[in-house]
């Protein structure tokens, strides 16, 4: 039968697969190929002092970043995880702000909490007078490392508090009756058995602060805090000097490909565990927070929820006020909202008209290859491994090589405006794709495949059954999936400061150039913009995104 | 309402094969037995078209149904875990299939009341699926196959979800609303009960085979294969070691646990063969020709189920009887007879002992 069906089942597979192929595997190959060519100024890459001083920062922030992120999220995810009280849902819904959050508004933020004129500087000064001397953070690798920390804390409260909210009841208990006392029975039975979860949080977090490049390049400076994704960015874009930046990145995602290996396989056996462990009779029931446990989880959560929304209403406060010269102090205002949309100065309006209409396409075009892949799964399980390996690459995968890569190949080709765009919705809708995946594959797998041969039996085409039936089921996933690519493509600098045509900017790239020019309010009243989409992404993901 | 007819179909899923000869009653309510993974739900789904056989035929009376898509046969199909769409509420599902066939929106509906009704379910009919109990969404799943009025009814272990008195309340409505449907029904199941139960017609399928099929009287009595004995519940089996004829010229079989006396009807046969006996049947009695050692002892509530070796043990060979009070001890040697009647003999070219 399957050898008959063979046709519509391949174009499942070959659609988004081609794109996949195309959009991944054509540009990181040239990448490869100009590296190889230029095997000389490879080499003198590998020797010079400066690139090992760069490469050297990128891993000892990225491994900074993790330890902190680490150490900061695991008391989260015990009370995620092991305990019951109000307001659990809305910690765990916290958690998935800063996923959605696009790092240049988390610079924002941050720049404007931080910054000589920002809030915490506002407070030294309240307590310490006027003339107390600044504190100066920004534009460091304290600065960084305290974003990345923002960005990575929350996966570490997630997948590790996932971990310890599915430990079956009777190991911890066995250890018990077996005579280990309580601290022992932690050491012996609860802590292996989470360390699979700590794996996989650890490496997904130093693969994505090891890419980080938004963050770098607006807080970082000199090759004592510059990444490698910065510098391929100033080598391709700023020095024009190809065959090095290509050399880099070919560097940099031979490292990357072995790491996202590592976290490929950390990543399936943490998942093997939780769905071997939810299928134990019963789970340890949650501790009810009192007395000592309830004073360190308010000392532990109302921090931590200040930490995330902080960088957001300062954004959002912020856009509400302007200054009419530098000097002078800021007061409240709406000029920079009318501003925004006011049609003769069209710089914002355009950027966000063209961000709508380039997103939406996105957006369409990753929730159909995302279908397309879902469906596929559900008909061959067992090729459900090989493809969440395969959508999971663009994740380490830095688009900024994609991009690199594409330039490498459009810059000979006259006239290439609409191919960059192409290229770069393509770009974008790849780094979409491990999600909308996951998203749409989790509520299909959710419905009785039954439900569909029951519509065939009652006289429905496979047509009709596709549109009264599978469609409207599917629904709440595909909406999610769409916003959350929307969200993404919306978001997203890196690709597309490499790969925009100049006259195409876009909401991301306005706010940048507003940033380097310190206009922060206007800068804000664009991120707010930005933070509302977002957080429609965010509250569909939410209601409808488990895992 | 047309016979459905399994004609030489086959059909092959990695190690698997299934071999299917069958032709089932028209307008009756057939049931088809057999131990999970015999292929009985494979049987329906080649019945639907979900799976295409690699060769023989299907048919509905006469109409073929090989060529022909799901939609097209005129088949009901009631699922194991029902299968109701969630997004729509109860009328509308029922009223999914006569909307499918073209039948306007408002008839449609009506349509749905009267199946419904029919399950006794109209108050529910705004209801979601979500919120309903197992039964009553068994009901509204049979409602809805039932709802085009096809002429042939699929059901796949139909009351397997549900507890045990809901289960055997629904049995007896199924039977019902399937009888004055007056389609032809194919229920597959791994109950033997219920397929006694519920059977007009009855076939016991092992391994992708149909081992025997006939009225369930006549294969409760007469099973024809020993899986088929076996599985309609004659535990208790014995090794035949060798024939001889007693004074009175009754053939007699020479077995582990003593000698048994077969019915008049029955030949001799070549070994190695095999004797089947119902567990209710062996009778306890101090100077019984049948002698086995107790090794274990269950309580059924009405009695004791009690497992024999023969004296010495040999595999595949055990005596099993449901005993009164008081229960025998581990260890105890106990003796029976048997009426020739209930002695079914059968033929084993394979039998190499071990279980079966």
């Amino acid at each position: 039968m399957s050898s008959r069906r063979f046709p519509a089942d391949a174009v499942l597979i070959l659609l988004p697969g081609g794109l996949l192929l195309l959009v991944l595997v054509l540009p990181l190959s040239l990448v490869l190929a100009q590296f190889i060519t230029a095997g000389d100024e490879a080499l003198a890459l590998a020797h010079s002092v400066y690139y090992r001083q760069v490469f050297l920062f990128t891993a000892k922030q990225a491994a900074l970043s993790t330890l902190l992120a680490l150490i900061a999220g695991t008391p989260g995810a015990y009370f995620i995880g092991r305990c019951r009280f109000p307001g659990r849902r809305l910690l765990k819904a916290l958690a998935t702000v800063p996923f959605v959050l696009p790092p240049i508004l988390a610079v924002l933020g941050f720049v404007l909490l931080l910054g000589n004129g920002g809030l915490v500087n506002d407070v030294r000064r309240l307590i310490f007078g006027p003339d107390a001397r600044p504190w100066k953070m920004l534009y460091s690798m304290k600065a960084i490392v305290l974003v990345h920390v923002f960005y990575n804390f929350p996966l570490t409260m997630r997948i590790v508090g996932d971990a310890w909210a599915t430990l079956p009841l009777s190991e911890g208990r066995a250890a018990r009756a077996l005579g280990a006392g309580r601290i022992r029975a932690f050491f012996t039975v609860v802590l292996p058995r989470l360390l699979p979860g700590f794996a996989a949080a650890a490496l997904i977090t130093f693969i994505y602060c090891f890419m980080s490049f938004s963050i770098v390049l607006v807080l970082g400076g000199g090759p004592e805090s510059s990444t490698l994704e910065v510098e391929i960015y100033r080598l391709i874009k700023q020095q024009l000097n190809f065959s090095q930046g290509a050399a880099l990145a070919a560097a940099e995602s031979v490292f990357l490909l072995f790491l996202l290996t590592l976290y490929a396989l950390t990543d399936s056996n943490l998942r093997k565990t939780l769905k071997d462990d939810s299928l134990a009779l019963s789970l340890e029931p949650p501790k009810l927070l009192r007395g000592v446990r309830l004073a360190a989880a308010l000392a532990y959560l109302i921090p931590a929820a200040l930490f995330i929304l902080g960088p957001l209403a300062t954004i959002i406060g912020n856009s509400f006020f302007s200054r009419a010269t530098w000097i002078s102090p800021a007061a409240f205002s709406f000029s920079h909202w009318r501003r925004l949309f006011n049609f003769s100065e069209s710089v914002s309006l355009g950027a966000l008209s063209r961000t709508a209409v380039f997103s939406l396409s996105v957006s369409f075009f990753t929730v159909c290859a995302a279908s397309a892949l879902g469906q596929y799964a559900m008909r061959y399980p067992k090729s459900r491994k090989y493809l969440e390996s395969l959508t999971a690459l663009p994740l380490g995968i830095s688009s900024i090589v994609i991009g690199t890569g594409w330039l490498l190949l459009l810059r000979h080709v006259p006239n290439h405006g609409a191919f960059r765009l192409a290229a770069l919705g393509a770009a974008h809708s790849l780094s979409a794709l491990p999600f909308c995946f996951r998203i749409i594959y989790g509520r299909l797998k959710q419905l009785s495949p039954q439900v569909s041969k029951a519509a065939r039996v009652a006289g429905a085409s496979a047509l009709k059954t596709l549109i009264h039936i599978e469609l409207p089921l599917a629904r709440p996933a595909l909406i999610t999936a769409g916003v959350f690519a929307f969200a993404l493509s919306a978001g997203e600098l890196n690709a597309s400061l490499i790969l925009a045509p100049g006259s195409f900017t876009t909401l991301p790239i306005a706010i940048y150039r507003l940033i380097g020019a310190y206009n922060f309010h206007s800068a804000c009243a664009l991120g707010t913009v930005l933070i509302i989409i977002c957080a429609v992404a965010f509250y569909l993901l939410d209601r409808y995104g488990e895992n | 309402m047309p016979p459905i007819i399994f004609d030489a179909v086959q059909f092959r899923q990695g190690e698997f094969t299934l071999s299917a000869s069958l032709t089932l009653p028209g307008g009756q309510l057939s049931v088809i037995l057999g131990p999970s993974g015999s292929g009985k739900s494979t049987l329906l789904n080649l019945c639907a078209g979900f799976l295409k056989p690699h060769s023989g035929r299907i048919f509905s009376g006469s109409r073929e149904l090989g060529p022909l898509p799901p939609e097209e046969r005129s088949i009901g199909f009631v699922f194991q875990d029902h299968a109701l769409f969630p997004h729509l509420s109860v009328l509308d599902n029922v009223a999914f299939g006569p909307r499918m066939r073209g039948t306007s929106r408002r008839e449609a509906r009506n349509m749905a009341r009267n199946k419904l009704a029919l399950v006794g379910l109209e108050k529910l009919a705004e209801r979601h699926p979500a919120s309903l109990s197992g039964g009553e969404r068994q009901r509204v799943s049979l409602a809805r196959a039932l709802a085009p009025e096809p002429d042939i009814l699929l059901l796949d272990e139909p009351l397997s979800s549900l507890d045990t008195s809901l289960r055997i309340r629904l049995r007896r409505e199924l039977r019902a609303i399937i009888a004055s449907a007056g389609v032809s029904a194919l229920l597959v199941t791994h109950d033997q009960e219920e397929a006694l139960a519920m059977a007009d017609y009855l076939a016991v399928m092992n391994e992708g085979r149909i081992v025997g099929s006939g009225l369930p009287e006549t294969l409760w009595t007469m099973p024809g294969e020993l899986f088929t004995a076996s599985f309609l519940g004659r535990k208790c089996r014995l090794e035949v070691l060798n024939f001889s004829r007693n004074s009175q010229g009754v053939l007699t079989a020479l077995t582990p646990a003593g000698p048994i006396a077969l019915p008049p009807a029955c030949k001799e046969v070549r070994l190695p063969a095999v004797i089947a006996i119902r567990a209710e049947v062996l009778l306890q009695r101090p100077n019984g020709a049948l002698r086995g050692r107790v090794s274990t002892v269950e309580f059924i509530g009405s009695g004791y189920l009690v497992e024999l070796e023969t004296d010495p043990p040999k595999a595949g060979n055990f005596l099993i009887s449901c005993l009164p009070a008081p229960p025998p001890r581990r260890g105890d040697i106990l003796s029976f007879e048997v009426n020739p009647a209930d002695v079914i003999l059968f033929e084993m070219p394979n039998f190499t002992g071990g279980n079966l």
